[in-house]
């Protein structure tokens, strides 16, 4: 199998005048675990939604195992599976039938199905609701039943688009050690988060997002030394790159100027 | 408090008015066409026999229209009303506040106004203005008509928020948005009860009494007061004082029992209903007792619309018209002294009657619910666009479910008339596999319409198609019944017709005479191989349903491959789902 499992390549999205992603070029490896960081607006959600064919790029290819998501769509769709950050899902069908429907679209055999759907639950805790419609599950409930439709299928690769927003801590561990688990085990995770303790302590490699452009793309250990801050945290990192610092020192201006009153 | 509310208010208007797309402006000119064409033909109607009118037929005039406008404030309001009081959005932060129930109330109550009541109000005031001028009408008849007809308006609207604020108090908060349809259905009911009032109270139809100058309301009846002030204040008689002043009570009774009731009513109604359904008994899972069903991706996808549909009840009211033909027509049927003796017996006329009428209904349900299909995806159509399915999996996935569901209740339904009509068993195959095959064709044209007129509107979620769509749809069925049916009829014309036939083949020109020679023809053929002509028949009829069906089905197949847009109606004041006005979403 190939070993660049995503692909990005001259990847770029406008809207008339406004360029929202632009010209991107990353490649991310089989089994890797790949945070895609950026501020609100930088263009995040539209890279994720380009590479899992929500979107269509205004230039460049998506490739998925070397499959262009545009170009045969069907075939690079089987190695994929996706989780938005707001999760609109059937409201009238319950958590089992969404896991059902996902299995059938994916043609995933009965028994296997079965076993991995009950895994997967109880995973999640889930098991207790999974007859109950999604319209009576809680934002974080719909969040881990989506997660579980996204890996039921056992995906190549899976995007993930702000995944701890909305979970339990319980949950929200179990899930990274769940993802680093199935990525030690050749699937590939692309997730964007703002939560960059998470990012820190899980990625393989971050890609920092800022104005449609990639302005940071590494291991922690590399950004850290192009940076020349060994002691840096991946927060200091990202703030000083995209402007947060400014923000941060006028913070503590105005915090300064409170405590002298 | 009022003001700062009510200023908010105007500037919530004033920027929504701004930041409206141009598209928005064709269709607000387009509603305002509709309304001048209906009161100008109003208009003239009353300008040509307004001064024919007498007092008498004025009064059952004003009577009926006052209760008419209180019925369509019922039935048109009561959802605008429900989205108003418990589902806008600003409820949240105006409850949080410190800010009286009864003003927000106020605000919710006066916002109301502007929409139906208003278009009611004002289609109504012209022509009664209109009336008056012509009759050179005293003075105080226009101040009087403007109070009354203010009245009835609130009246009607004090009903559609005391209805709404009882409802409210008896509705299990998770089944709030279906209950409210079905609540909607009840006062459709209610309305159509309230108009058979009349009818109620004598023997002769209502418009031979109208035009008679009978009276259709007792006087105790207040839409009668109504009348009775606006016919004493034409003549500036004092007998308008009485009449008038108890309307006006009547209207602040309503206003004050709404008011008494806001407190019990409307906030502890909003917090029920925001309440989310943790109540709910839940049933406890047993996965292992789990029967699991994976099938083939289009079956996947037709069963989980059915899902969708079953567990809905605001999909079911799309049948509710069958419902009223049926039990209405049955009920009207036996009341009319009539019994179902009378009419067992002549199969070879019952048969082909319901045969028609039969058709006729599966054309005006078959594509309207195929065309829902598409827009019932809605906000989750992402899930789709992201599963590796082809378009022609998801098109065909939704035309065979509603292609069966309508015709496996029609088929109950024709069963049941059937053998209370004492049909035979071949009357009974071929009727029903001939719909079944007719229909598919309906349904292949309604799932392609639903493709490029797909619609979602968050405060009605059930409208899921463009207007101008839903005529195309409502008109391309009855075509299409039409030429599918040519074999069939061709095949059902008894070829003992031969010689009228061919008489009238000779005798008319032009293209009734073109047609006539065309069945003289057929009809040789059947007489000479009435087998052979009959399977020709046949295979031409499965070739035209199932042709059409399946190059239609193609078509929409495309169309989801290149990215279907489904409209989003946007909301601003009510719990939207989009923030946009068009999702467009590519597939």
């Amino acid at each position: 199998m190939n070993s660049t499992s995503i692909k990005l390549h001259n990847l770029a999205k406008s809207y008339r005048k406004h360029v929202a992603v632009n010209n991107l070029n990353v490649e991310v490896e089989r089994g890797e675990l790949f945070g895609f960081l950026g501020p609100n607006g930088a263009g995040k959600t539209t890279t994720i939604k380009m590479l899992t064919g929500l979107l269509e790029p205004t230039n460049g290819e998506a490739l998925i195992y070397g499959i262009d998501i545009w170009k045969h769509p069907i075939e690079a769709k089987k190695k994929i599976a996706y989780v938005p950050d707001q999760p609109n899902l059937y409201p009238k069908l319950t958590g089992w039938d969404y896991l059902e429907f996902i299995a059938s679209v994916f043609r995933v055999p009965n028994e296997k199905f079965q076993t991995k759907a009950k895994e997967l639950l109880d995973i999640f805790n889930l098991t207790e609701q999974a007859h109950d419609l999604i319209e009576s599950y809680s934002h974080g409930m719909k969040q881990k039943i989506a997660i579980c439709g996204a890996l039921v299928h056992e995906p190549d690769v899976l995007f993930l688009d702000e995944p701890t927003v909305g979970l339990d801590p319980k949950s929200a561990r179990n899930l990274k050690n769940l993802l680093r688990n199935l990525c030690d085990n050749g699937m590939t995770a692309f997730v964007s988060t703002h939560i960059l303790e998470i990012a820190e302590q899980m990625c393989d490699r971050v890609g920092i997002i800022l104005d449609g452009n990639i302005i940071a793309l590494g291991s922690m250990e590399e950004l850290k030394s192009q940076s020349q801050k060994a002691d840096q945290s991946l927060e200091d990192i990202f703030l000083e790159l995209t402007g947060g610092e400014e923000q941060k020192a006028l913070i503590s201006e105005i915090s300064s100027n409170g405590d002298t009153k | 408090m009022m003001k700062v509310l009510l200023h908010n208010q105007w500037k919530i208007l004033v920027n929504t008015v701004r930041s409206q797309p141009k598209k928005n402006y064709i269709s607000y000119l387009v509603m305002l066409g509709v309304i001048t064409v209906l009161l100008y033909f109003v208009s003239k109607g009353v300008l040509e026999i307004g001064e024919s009118i007498s007092e008498n037929v004025m009064s059952g005039l004003l009577s009926y229209g006052f209760l008419m406008v209180i019925g369509f404030i019922i039935l048109l309001g009561l959802p605008q009303i429900f989205k108003h009081l418990f589902a806008a959005t600003d409820l949240n932060l105006l409850f949080t506040m410190p800010i009286p129930t009864k003003n927000i109330f106020w605000i919710k109550y006066l916002q109301s106004f502007i929409g139906t009541p208003l278009m009611v109000f004002l289609l109504f005031i012209v022509p009664i203005y209109l009336y008056g001028i012509i009759i050179e009408a005293n003075l105080l008849y226009y101040p009087v008509v403007f109070l009354v007809l203010t009245s009835i308006t609130v009246i009607g609207q004090s009903l559609a928020y005391l209805f709404n604020l009882i409802l409210v108090q008896v509705v299990p908060a998770s089944r709030a948005n279906e209950f409210m349809t079905v609540m909607s259905v009840l006062s459709g009911i209610l309305v159509y009860l309230m108009f058979m009032i009349p009818n109620l109270t004598s023997e002769l139809p209502l418009t031979e009494r109208l035009l008679a100058g009978l009276p259709l309301f007792p006087k105790w009846v207040p839409v009668t007061w109504g009348s009775n002030a606006i016919l004493a204040a034409k003549d500036g008689s004092i007998d308008l004082i009485v009449p008038l002043v108890m309307i006006l009570l009547l209207a602040s009774l309503f206003i004050l029992v709404s008011l008494i009731l806001v407190d019990k009513g409307f906030r502890t109604g909003w917090i029920r209903l925001s309440e989310s359904g943790g109540k709910k008994k839940k049933k406890k899972s047993n996965l292992d007792k789990s029967k699991v069903f994976i099938h083939h991706p289009i079956i996947a996808i037709g069963k989980k619309e059915w899902y969708s549909i079953k567990r809905d009840i605001r999909e079911w009211l799309v049948f509710m018209p069958i419902i009223f033909f049926f039990v209405f027509g049955f009920i009207g049927f036996l009341s009319g002294g009539a019994n179902i003796s009378d009419i067992q017996g002549p199969n070879e006329i019952t048969w082909p009657i319901a045969q028609g009428i039969f058709l006729f209904i599966y054309a005006m349900f078959n594509g309207q619910i195929a065309s829902t299909a598409i827009a019932r995806e809605a906000r989750s159509y992402w899930i789709l666009q992201v599963l590796p399915l082809s378009g022609k999996d998801i098109s065909f996935g939704k035309l065979w479910i509603s292609w069966l569901i309508p015709f496996v209740i029609l088929t109950v339904i024709e069963i049941i008339i059937g053998t209370l009509l004492g049909w035979s068993l071949i009357q009974f195959v071929s009727g029903i596999a001939l719909k079944g095959v007719i229909t598919v064709g309906i349904s292949g044209i309604g799932l392609w319409l639903g493709t490029i007129g797909a619609k979602y509107n968050p405060a009605n979620p059930q409208n899921r198609l463009r207007f101008s769509i839903s005529i195309i749809l409502l008109i391309s069925s009855y075509i299409y019944l039409i030429l599918a049916l040519i074999p069939y009829i061709l095949l059902m014309i008894p070829v003992t017709t031969i010689d009228f036939i061919q008489e009238v083949g000779n005798e008319a020109t032009g293209f009734i005479g073109f047609v006539a020679n065309i069945i003289f023809t057929v009809l040789t053929w059947k007489a000479e191989q009435p087998l052979l002509v009959g399977a020709i028949g046949i295979v031409i009829m499965l070739f035209i349903s199932l042709g059409v069906s399946y190059i239609f089905t193609l078509a929409s197949a495309r169309k989801i491959d290149k990215g279907i847009e489904i409209e989003i109606v946007r909301d601003t004041n009510s719990k939207s789902l989009f923030n946009k006005k068009t999702g467009v979403f590519n597939k």
